[in-house]
């Protein structure tokens, strides 16, 4: 009950008074048509049912959204889109009736959508200090505002002749095409988006071997299943991952995991293997020895398809379970087990993902993996290793002027192997360190909390803070955008469009579209690029100005009219799920497809290799047939990699052309005594969904997973409150004692540990990324979050 | 102490009476609506300006209440620039109403008046049993939907230039005055029954709406304010809502309820 403290003649007076000074203007106006009427928004009405795609992680599954009356009421699997059913076409027809799958991520994207900490309004900062627990003092600005001042900024660097000191760094899934369009025509080199912090060293591995970054297990139809570092059914991108994995089990196959800690996959695994962490390589290299030493190898195989194989004999000759044993800790009795299991049963898919994959020598200890699938005949065939079918929506990038400026971060050229995606670390060290070949001077983060996703923090944060102008579009005020001098609202993936496309094993793709308006009347990510653009003018190679009359719907409509699906984007849209599935569905060994010899083109004898008229290698004579092969330099799988033997990695050293282990750079010693790793469950992406209450009831905190025996020594009991410490952080934490996590290994769950975002992420849990190196594995450039050596004590 | 209430001014059919409540109307109108704008954006050159004649302070002084905050504002600004001025009071808007933050008071009524329940099976990987666990409202809970349905009801909707959802503090004070003046015209148009009608409606809302988590959200503005200017503004909010809910609510309980009427 409120009670009045004042009279009301008294009052009366006071309003009277301020009426005459404060005059206002409404936000409101009088629609007298449906006054009286008691049309009511609080309807029993149903509402819509809209298809989209998720993206509260990268998985891209398919959704349907409940709206009523302009409100998200309900979130549902779209079983018209594969990814949450299944990755293999025949699989995925047959099931789709039985429904599709959605993750607790996916189910609690309404609370991220209707977030009450969510960024509204464009924020500039009044505080030119920063750093770490400075408040930026933010003072909100108008959408004209922000815009006319980040064109002003970005125009002055242009003029003055310093484009290329624009960095940019992007989320990998969305808007990312109208960002690049606006790099090259704004002139800069330095564009980058997230995938250098996920699996770059795995694409490099996987494109060396087989021509494809990103091949693809078929578990549903596979015997055997062999995961390096890989948790499938916990650190879910593709929800239909958990399906496939299950259901391949219950049709009998067995599941093998190597990890150093006992995953949620692991538990469900007929069998953990607990190793060393960065020796996966070394595991692969003995099971390899192993198959060939009792000839189990799918010898026609490899002589038809592959090169190298004898060279890769003769260095493998020492490399014994015993010898492996050393250096894994695994039983050599075991890795001849798994090996004679491997080699005999059929079919059989081995795979490794981040787990090995952010160590020094991952790319290397990823050809090894990879290779035990060429070593059994395990390719592209159903219920192995496939090279999914990727055509999809098709990207028309404009014609720009050359740009002449390298790139900051070394990609291709410092560090031979990377990705397009760049090398974070790399830009990052050199902003730190000002020993960079420039220095860059403002900064754009899309969607990117590079302060918690960039191992190293202090450094992070050191050079963010030394741009001289940084721009941060996010949902939220993460870390990143507390150093930011102007913060733009983002918007979920419920409030704007994107295509996806290329995730199950044949072309399919999938529409995300806005199920509600931007809830703040935000500017969505590609338009707020598109003003920018267009008020800097900025023009394509024959002088047209690119983003005048620019429409990303028009823009989509366009890739996806030039692309597979040649239909429209309104097209799409009335597809069942507003999805495209290709009816050609998944196809096998596509590397036997036949070609034709073009005009002009010649066969090398020796080599087998087709060539067109200029030169480039196309396909390979197999028999008397010309086929297309794979996509490496020999069109063959590759056990001798002569490409990579013409490199040199990021350390100035020869790369060697057969799958060599070699140590990982940072060993456990007296000081730094337990190795340190990081791992993602089901509950959190990234570092992005920590204000999230579901999710955050789901999983609170990361406590520090401790092998029992371990905190004996050390004297920690479960629970207890201890300290963290590597040479470049220090933190309190939580200790968890399992028998689940190899006894020379702590580990945790990646993301927390926020200062910024919101109250609910605020304070839960410790950062991992503060005990971090800032570097990145010298041949693929992959941001090393796996390689730190930490000393652990009781608080 | 001789009272004006709406019930006498209805019952009389004085023509003076009914200008004076067309006048309060119009006022308490006023008042609302710019409260309501204090919330919705950052005080700008115009209000600023406004300032230097000192009307409002005068005005505002009457409230007891407000008294200390209207001094040490009046103090700012007399020692700060126009700029520097705007920069402070920018800064805190953003801090109190824009967030988030450590200051931020989120002037959503679906974030003060809406729960969310979440049964959790318990997670015993870290330690956790079974619960229940009551959650602060979102953005465009039942009563974001439920205070657009008003306005709806009422015959009114949001311009299109309002970025944001419909049960901002902001709004729901603009609402109120767009109502006050309403009844005043209607008082003005000696059109009794139509007054009365936009009374049973600012009543409905006021009582549904707006005087349901006022008083919590302006606590938390005057807890977590810095700035005298916001914790004058809120304590001018409560007052004028205690006073209105007073009159409407308590007072005339004969008033009807336009809400529940369906009108």
């Amino acid at each position: 009950m409120l009670m009045p403290t004042m009279n009301r003649r008294r009052f009366l007076q006071v309003s009277a008074a301020v009426a005459g000074v404060a005059a206002v203007g409404s936000r409101f106006i009088q629609v007298p048509e449906v006054g009286g009427t008691g049309a009511s928004l609080l309807s029993r009405e149903e509402g819509e049912w809209i298809p989209t795609c998720c993206n509260m992680c990268g998985g891209q599954t398919g959704i349907l959204c409940n709206v009523v009356n302009g409100r998200l009421v309900k979130i549902e699997p779209n079983p018209d889109n594969p990814i949450g059913v299944s990755n293999i076409s025949t699989d995925y027809w047959a099931h789709k009736h039985e429904g599709a799958a959605m993750c607790p991520k996916g189910n609690a994207g309404i609370m991220t959508l209707y977030d009450p900490d969510r960024l509204k309004k464009p924020l500039k900062r009044t505080n030119p200090q920063k750093g770490k627990g400075v408040d930026p003092m933010w003072k909100e600005i108008s959408w004209e505002e922000a815009i006319d001042e980040i064109a002003a900024k970005l125009g002055a660097l242009r003029s003055g002749g310093e484009a290329h000191k624009l960095i940019w760094f992007s989320e990998d899934h969305s808007f990312t095409h109208p960002q690049q369009d606006f790099c090259a025509l704004y002139g800069t080199p330095n564009y980058h988006n997230h995938s250098n912090l996920c699996d770059v060293s795995r694409k490099a591995s996987f494109k060396l071997v087989m021509g494809d970054e990103r091949p693809l297990a078929d578990p549903i139809q596979s015997r055997f299943i062999m995961l390096f570092g890989w948790n499938p059914l916990s650190a879910i991108k593709w929800s239909h991952l958990p399906r496939v994995f299950m259901r391949a089990i219950e049709n009998g196959a067995k599941l093998v995991v190597v990890d150093p800690y006992l995953s949620f996959t692991a538990s469900k695994a007929h069998e953990w293997v607990p190793i060393r962490p960065a020796t996966d390589g070394a595991l692969a290299l003995g099971m390899a020895n192993a198959i060939v030493e009792w000839n189990l190898q799918d010898q026609a195989f490899i002589d038809e398809w592959t090169v190298g194989f004898d060279k890769f004999k003769a260095f493998i000759k020492d490399k014994t379970p015993e010898w492996a044993e050393k250096i894994t800790g695994v039983p050599a009795d075991s890795i001849r087990r798994l090996a004679r299991e491997l080699a005999t049963t059929k079919p059989a898919v081995v795979d490794c993902w981040s787990g090995p994959g952010q160590h020094s020598n991952a790319v290397q200890g990823g050809r090894a993996v990879a290779l035990l699938n060429v070593l059994t005949g395990n390719i592209d065939k159903p219920g192995t290793l496939i090279n999914p079918d990727k055509r999809g929506s098709a990207y028309g990038a404009p014609k720009a002027q050359a740009i002449t400026q390298p790139r900051l971060d070394g990609h291709g050229t410092k560090y031979p192997f990377s990705h397009g995606s760049g090398v974070y670390t790399e830009v990052l060290d050199n902003l730190r360190t000002g020993q960079g070949p420039y220095q860059p001077k403002m900064g754009m983060v899309v969607f990117q909390n590079l302060v918690l996703s960039v191992p190293g923090t202090d450094n992070v944060i050191e050079a963010l803070s030394k741009l001289e102008y940084l721009v941060v579009v996010d949902t939220h005020l993460s870390e990143t955008a507390l150093l930011a001098d102007i913060a733009i609202p983002g918007t979920t993936y419920l409030e704007r469009y994107d295509l996806n496309s290329n995730w199950v094993t044949w072309s399919t793709l999938g529409l995300r579209q806005p199920v509600v308006k931007p809830i703040f009347g935000q500017m969505p990510e590609y338009d707020f690029v598109a003003a920018v653009g267009r008020k800097l003018g900025l023009k394509d190679a024959d002088g047209k100005t690119w983003f005048d009359n620019w429409d990303y719907e028009a823009y989509l409509s366009k890739e996806l009219e030039t692309g597979a699906p040649k239909i429209t984007l309104a097209q799409l849209k009335a597809l069942p799920g507003a999805t495209w599935i290709d009816k050609a569905g998944t196809a096998y060994e596509k590397f036997k497809n036949e070609i034709k010899l073009p005009d002009g083109g010649t066969v090398d004898a020796p080599t087998g290799l087709v060539k067109d008229k200029d030169g480039k290698a196309i396909g390979v004579k197999i028999g008397e047939k010309l086929v297309k092969g794979f996509n490496t330099p020999s069109r063959k799988l590759e056990f001798y990699s002569e490409q990579a033997a013409k490199k040199k990695d990021a350390n100035g050293r020869t790369i060697d052309a057969l799958p060599s282990y070699s140590p990982r750079d940072w060993f456990p010693d007296d000081k730094h005594p337990l190795y340190l790793v990081n791992w993602k469950e089901v509950t959190h992406t990234h570092s992005r969904t920590f204000n999230n209450p579901y999710l955050m009831e789901l999983q609170p905190l990361n406590r520090l997973a401790i092998n029992a025996s371990t905190a004996q020594k050390l004297g920690i009991g479960d629970g207890d409150k201890i300290i963290v410490e590597s040479p470049y952080g220090k933190s309190e934490a939580i200790a968890r004692l399992t028998e689940g996590i190899q006894p020379e290994v702590v580990g945790w769950q990646h993301g927390f540990g926020h200062w910024g975002f919101g109250k609910v992420a605020k304070g839960k849990g410790t950062a991992d990324g503060q005990f971090n190196k800032t570097i990145s594995d010298p041949i693929s450039g992959m941001a090393l979050h796996k390689e730190v050596c930490v000393k652990v004590y009781k608080a | 102490m001789a009272k004006t209430t709406y019930s006498q001014s209805v019952t009389n059919q004085n023509s003076v009476q009914l200008d004076s409540a067309a006048e309060e109307s119009f006022n308490r109108g006023a008042l609302y609506s710019f409260l309501g704008e204090t919330y919705c954006a950052r005080p700008d050159q115009k209000f600023l300006e406004s300032l230097k004649s000192g009307r409002f302070f005068e005005a505002l002084s009457a409230f007891e209440a407000a008294r200390p905050f209207v001094e040490d504002f009046q103090r700012r600004v007399e020692h700060l620039t126009e700029g520097d001025l705007e920069d402070e009071l920018g800064v805190e808007f953003t801090r109190l109403f824009v967030g988030p933050g450590a200051g931020y008071v989120p002037p959503y009524e679906s974030v003060f008046k809406d729960r969310w329940t979440i049964q959790f099976c318990g997670c015993p990987d870290a330690g956790l049993i079974p619960t229940t666990k009551v959650l602060d409202g979102l953005l465009w809970g039942d009563s974001t939907v439920a205070v657009e349905n008003s306005y709806h009801k009422a015959g009114f909707k949001l311009t299109e230039a309002w970025r944001g959802t419909p049960d901002h503090i902001g709004l729901e004070l603009q609402f109120m005055g767009e109502l006050c003046r309403r009844e005043g015209e209607a008082w003005q148009a000696r059109d009794v029954e139509a007054a009365r009608a936009w009374l049973g409606k600012e009543k409905a809302f006021l009582s549904e709406h707006l005087a349901s988590w006022v008083e919590r959200f302006c606590a938390k503005v005057l807890e977590r304010a810095c700035h005298p200017y916001y914790k004058l503004v809120a304590t001018v909010t409560l007052e004028l809502t205690r006073c209105d809910y007073d009159e409407l609510c308590c007072q005339n309980p004969e008033l009807e309820n336009a809400a529940e009427s369906g009108t």
